[in-house]
């Protein structure tokens, strides 16, 4: 079974990942500097003088490997620092008031379980949710299980009047039984509504991510390009290196511009400058690849966190690390929400307790 | 050639070694200090109603009575639960002093006028919630004291638990003569 790694946001984690990512300039500069390294000129040299396939994949081998064994151990030193600040940060979320015991608990009370799930994942995940819902409905003497597994509202909910549209929606299908436990767009529409109406999360601007890659590949034509005209301009480079052999060695600028005219070596030369100055330009490549893995792997969710709920989000983690380190809440079942209340709600919303998500599934499927 | 090897895998035995009692000993020590945490959170909460209890008996001594054995008793109570040094001996005075104030409470419900005392009415308020957080505060507590239990008697654990000190640690039980109901003479309180 696949398991999505999730990768939670606090404001105050965004500059440790912003450091991460800024961890792959690492390979690119010990890349240059390998290459201004005289040994690599020995290297370029064979290239220039047998310049065939074999010996570009050669040198492309070698300067992997070079970059990769130079790089490797500031690179994950880089990143075992930076995941180490992360984990303090999001730890440091527990409760540490010695004053109020409940108060993560008073923070988070009002929320549903879906709209804790949206302002941790950004996203509804129906089974979960509807778990910790049921649950929470039948805490609150709302709703109450049968026998044959089927919910029927208490005189409790009809008297309530505090209760959101998602709630009366799925207390009324699940006393009717109709209610999609699969994928019931309806409600998840209607919590995801609730949670932008009270400002917790917002609507993102759906980018435009076929024409940022397309963008992106750019430099990689442009690089292209720039391999195949050096391929071209390989002879006329061996023809001016030739002639460059014979000049003097120990001659003044000046003699040299003098020598580089009476040979019509003008035109050359303004080429390998053009073509050093072009390849300077490929460290463009690494942006590009850099913005278009970004693309394809950045949270593709349709909503953003406001500022309210970055706030609400950190107060929900602080539950969740004290519902991890000071509770066996994972190993406790759904007749115990007498005793644990809310806490309880909390613990399956937030994965801690993933057995009560199981049941109430189950008994869903024996009602079918 | 053979010394030299042996060495190598010595010491760098010696180090794996070190470096696991070190993380096991980190481990039992954060566990500890999350039970000492949980016992000062239900020390808080205890602290809490305790406080609470003058404002009650001022309210109420405004409607009623009270016997002069009661009083001393509530303040003894009082003085236990505060002053205690151990979370199990403050818990056991907080039961019987808890008793007594719902005693107080349901009492005082009988009459409209203290009823009607928007300040009657906060207090009551206040104390059922301190009672839920007492309540919460007592079952985290004995949650953290099994985690730590567990951990104490487990292997390898178990072995860094003797060397260095780390013992097991006593949930919070209710005693027998907590589970008494208390009876109040009908002499208590004279209206």
């Amino acid at each position: 079974m696949k398991v999505n790694k999730k990768i939670f946001e606090l404001s105050s984690l965004n500059k440790y990942r912003q450091y991460e990512r800024k961890l792959w300039l690492i390979p690119l500069a010990c890349l240059i500097f390998i290459m201004l390294f005289p040994s690599e000129k020995k290297a370029f040299d064979d290239l220039i003088e047998n310049p065939n396939i074999s010996t570009v994949i050669g040198i492309v081998i070698f300067l992997f490997l070079q970059t990769l064994i130079l790089s490797i151990i500031p690179f994950f030193i880089g990143k075992i620092i930076i995941k180490t600040h992360i984990k303090t940060t999001i730890r440091n979320c527990t409760i540490t008031n010695m004053q109020d015991f409940d108060y993560y608990r008073e923070k988070l009370t009002g929320l549903s379980p879906a709209i804790i799930s949206i302002l941790t994942d950004l996203e509804v995940e129906q089974k979960k949710d509807v778990a910790a819902s049921v649950l929470q409905y039948e805490n609150l003497g709302l709703l109450t299980e049968t026998a044959d597994n089927t919910y029927h509202a208490t005189d409790k909910y009809y008297s309530c009047d505090d209760l959101n549209e998602s709630d009366h929606y799925l207390i009324e299908h699940l006393e009717k039984g109709d209610f999609d436990w699969e994928n019931d767009t309806k409600w998840k529409h209607l919590v995801m509504e609730e949670a932008i109406s009270e400002g917790y999360v917002r609507k993102k601007v759906i980018q435009n991510k076929s024409g940022s890659i397309k963008g992106c590949l750019v430099p990689l034509a442009a690089t292209l390009v720039w391999f195949l005209w050096v391929v071209s301009a390989m002879q006329r480079l061996n023809e001016f290196t030739a002639i460059l052999d014979t000049a003097p060695e120990h001659a003044s600028l000046a003699e040299q511009v003098n020598f580089l005219i009476q040979n019509k070596l003008i035109p050359e030369c303004i080429e390998v400058i053009l073509i050093f100055i072009y390849m300077m330009f490929m460290v463009a490549n690494v942006l590009s690849a850099t913005r278009v893995s970004a693309i394809i792997t950045k949270n593709s969710k349709p909503v953003k966190r406001t500022e309210y709920g970055y706030y609400m989000a950190e107060c929900i983690y602080g539950m969740k690390n004290f519902i991890h380190d000071y509770s066996n809440l994972n190993e406790v079942d759904r007749r115990q929400v007498v005793l644990w209340e809310d806490y309880l709600v909390y613990a399956v919303v937030l994965e801690e307790n993933k057995e009560i998500v199981n049941e109430i599934s189950r008994a869903r499927r024996k009602s079918l | 050639m053979n010394s030299i090897f042996i060495i190598v895998i010595v010491v760098i035995v010696i180090v794996l070694a070190a470096v696991i009692m070190t993380v096991e000993y980190n481990s039992l020590v954060v566990l500890r200090n999350r039970v000492d945490n949980q016992s000062a959170q239900v020390d808080v909460q205890l602290k809490r109603r305790a406080e609470l209890i003058p404002n009650l008996i001022e309210i109420v001594k405004g409607y009623a009575e009270f016997e002069k054995s009661t009083l001393t008793n509530i303040a003894q109570l009082r003085s236990e639960v505060i002053n205690s040094g151990n979370t199990s001996e403050a818990c056991a005075a907080d039961a019987k002093l808890g008793r007594i104030c719902s005693q107080v409470l349901a009492i005082g419900e009988s009459y409209p006028e203290l009823k009607a005392n928007t300040n009657f009415l906060k207090l009551q308020e206040e104390l059922s919630e301190t009672e839920n957080k007492i309540v919460m505060a007592r079952q985290f507590y004995n949650d953290i004291i099994t985690k730590y239990n567990t951990a104490v008697q487990v292997f390898p654990k178990s072995v860094m638990a003797g060397i260095f000190g780390f013992k097991r640690k006593e949930l919070l039980e209710i005693s027998h003569s907590e589970r008494e109901p208390i009876k109040l003479d009908s002499n208590t309180f004279q209206f």
